[in-house]
């Protein structure tokens, strides 16, 4: 482990695991469960056909890094966006695109899927200030992801 | 057949092709082609003017006049078939096709659907943090000596097995050459061959236009940095397939 | 000791009563369960018990069960572990949690009513009126009936557990013609009879779905379902007119009059 700089967002960490050097190994071709684009919360379309009705992935840019099982274990049967709560310019429409996403596709769920560091918080804020606007509620359920890709905590918030 | 309804109309002489209006029509009934905004099809717009907001030079407008109907069917049809390696590409980022509205995965089956899974049973070959390229510096010592992956954000969510096939084994820096600020990337990077001793480098970017600018911006890095250092491109397709390898500098 | 796992617990416990206390050492109060259908592997997963205690307990029951096959009683250890993900109910159940809360709150305050009550007079059949349009539109339109008609709908009616609850709907539901008609008859033992017996079982009932039923559902239910099932309640409440703030006050009005020093 090394020093933290400030914000830990940045702060830099090593902890390769001389056991795992080989921790992933090959078996075979595997689906993509992608079924949309665009992907980023500034380019898409909160009312596109993917998001009607559906089951909508919110997640931090740098989870696809940390989880190794991304695409079976989280996107399977679900749309997706991504943004980063840290550095993405012009943040103001996101709170008005999730409201859409509630209002007006009637999506089913939402799923917030973020890292440990405190500046990923962002992103589940601006999800629960956009569902305080909207007038149809949703459950809002919130995953945090641990830096070495183990599941930290998952709960349903407001 | 052609009636007389609410249908968008776009004034070419303001508009400059900058290509925001695209990703507001949930139908994907606007494309930039020859770095001006048309309207692909009359059957494609449903006259509701979402794209109108997005509008900085004021060069589109819902008029009433004789067209095609809106066919909701074909514009189903449209973006089921529509790939954005067909279209031409656009000379600038912004009127970029990546922005153009798809959808096409079978839709999965109801069996399929409830299956359990257990998270973590695929384990992570990430060996570092951050991995931002705006957020590691140049002295970060895992960079020390590293193979480096350069990824663009969107390729683990459209690559399935990015931990598997790129990740594995590698140091990797993540950034966005459409949104974020080119010129401090290359020259970080160009710090980084400098001072890093880098082994070797694999830049991973989506077939989308304006990812190419990805692996520009590390080769003139490298060139900048005056090291000699094994530079391969990977090309993914939105639907997870890699499309092209290709070497950029042996 | 795997066939005893598929067995109903009152089975299980009836041949070897032992176990019962055994249960009860980690929290598992099935001895009393007056129905006692749940099967022992679904008490024990329903039960969500840390991963020592469970190991320990499963240990005892198997030395009990099967004497002789030699069985490990593990070391416990305390153990920093990783927090598992621990949900809490989903939105939509948690909103059956927080009526049951209002229920609950109205039932507490039956013994005090029946104490004082006096059908002669216009006020307290005013208050009995009251206290059974709470029960019949707050308790079962409002809640039983999302019950009814959506949450159950999502498994298989003939589940025991569900047929249960069913069941206690219709004898409340029962209670509560029967305090009607001896409302205009002026029966003031019956209806004291039947409040009280009302209290009784929606008492026992609510804690059954609140400890049992509603984990049990939520640990079954996809991402999927939860939002379907938000969804739906949301649906079922606009259709009948949902219109919690009378009923709500009432409790409130009755805590105030019977407890008048707290808070």
């Amino acid at each position: 482990m090394n020093r933290f700089e400030g914000c830990p967002g940045s702060g830099m960490m090593n902890f390769q695991k001389p056991e795992d050097a080989q921790a992933v190994e090959a078996k075979g071709k595997v689906k993509s469960q992608l079924r949309q684009w665009p992907i980023q919360l500034h380019l898409i379309s909160p009312t596109a056909p993917y998001y009607q009705g559906a089951d909508v992935l919110l997640t931090a840019d740098c989870v696809g890094y940390a989880l190794g099982g991304f695409h079976p274990e989280f996107l399977k049967g679900k749309s997706i966006a991504i943004a980063c709560p840290k550095l993405d310019e012009g943040q103001d429409t996101y709170v008005e695109k999730i409201k859409s996403w509630f209002d007006d596709a009637r999506i089913n769920t939402l799923t917030v899927l973020i890292m440990q560091v405190p500046c990923c918080m962002g992103l589940l804020n601006i999800a629960q200030q956009a569902s305080r606007a909207a007038k149809r509620k949703v459950p809002i359920k919130s995953i945090v992801v641990g830096i070495q890709g183990e599941i930290l905590k998952e709960e349903w918030a407001a | 057949m052609k009636i007389k309804r609410k249908i968008i109309q776009i004034d070419e002489e303001k508009c400059d092709g900058c290509g925001v209006c695209v990703p507001s029509c949930a139908e994907g009934a606007l494309q930039i082609v020859n770095g001006k905004v048309k309207l692909m099809a009359e059957k494609y717009c449903d006259g509701l003017g979402a794209c109108l907001g997005e509008c900085p030079s004021d060069a589109l407008k819902v008029v009433e006049r004789e067209a095609e109907d809106f066919d909701e069917l074909a514009v189903e049809e449209y973006l089921k078939s529509a790939s954005p390696a067909n279209k031409e590409e656009a000379a600038m980022a912004c009127g970029c096709p990546s922005a153009h509205i798809q959808t096409f995965a079978p839709a999965r089956s109801c069996q399929e659907a409830n299956q359990p899974v257990s998270y973590g049973s695929t384990p992570s070959a990430l060996t570092h943090w951050p991995v931002q390229i705006r957020l590691v510096p140049p002295t970060a010592p895992f960079l020390r000596g590293a193979d480096l992956l350069v990824a663009a954000d969107c390729t683990p969510i459209a690559y399935p097995n990015f931990h598997r096939d790129f990740l594995n084994g590698k140091v990797v820096l993540v950034g966005c050459p459409k949104f974020d600020d080119v010129q401090s990337y290359i020259q970080k990077f160009a710090e980084i061959f400098n001072t890093a001793g880098i082994k070797s480098v694999e830049v991973v970017a989506m077939e989308v236009p304006c990812c190419q600018g990805l692996p520009m911006i590390v080769k003139k890095g490298l060139e900048l940095s005056g090291k000699k250092i094994p530079l391969s491109q990977v090309t993914i397709s939105t639907r997870g397939e890699v499309l092209k390898t290709q070497k950029l500098v042996a | 000791m795997e066939t005893y796992v598929h067995r109903s617990i009152k089975e299980v416990i009836k041949e070897f009563p032992s176990l019962e206390k055994i249960l009860d050492e980690y929290g598992i109060g099935c001895g009393p369960c007056a129905v006692g259908l749940c099967l022992l592997k679904d008490i024990v997963s329903i039960h969500n018990l840390p991963a020592d205690d469970e190991r320990e307990m499963m240990a005892r029951i198997s030395q009990v069960i099967s004497p002789g096959h030699p069985v490990q009683i593990p070391e416990r250890k305390r153990k920093e572990e990783a927090q598992p993900k621990v949900l809490a109910y989903s939105p939509p159940v948690k909103r059956l949690v927080d009526e049951h809360v209002w229920i609950k709150r109205w039932i507490a305050r039956i013994p005090e009513v029946v104490k004082t009550l006096d059908i002669d007079t216009e006020e307290d059949r005013q208050l009995i009126l009251e206290g059974l349009d709470f029960i019949r539109t707050y308790a079962d339109r409002y809640h039983h009936e999302k019950e009814e008609n959506v949450l159950f709908k999502f498994f298989d009616e003939n589940l025991d557990m569900i047929k249960v609850m069913i069941e206690d709907h219709r004898s409340a539901r029962a209670h509560v013609r029967t305090i009607l008609d001896a409302l205009e008859r002026k029966d003031q033992n019956t209806i004291v009879q039947h409040l009280l017996a009302y209290r009784g079982l929606l008492t026992e009932h609510i804690k059954r779905e609140d400890e049992i039923m509603f984990p049990w559902m939520d640990q079954r239910f996809s991402l999927s379902q939860v939002g379907e099932l938000f969804s739906r309640f949301q649906e079922a409440e606009e259709k009948i007119g949902y219109a919690p703030q009378k009923y709500e006050d009432f409790v409130l009005r009755l805590e105030k009059k019977y407890q008048p020093k707290e808070g």
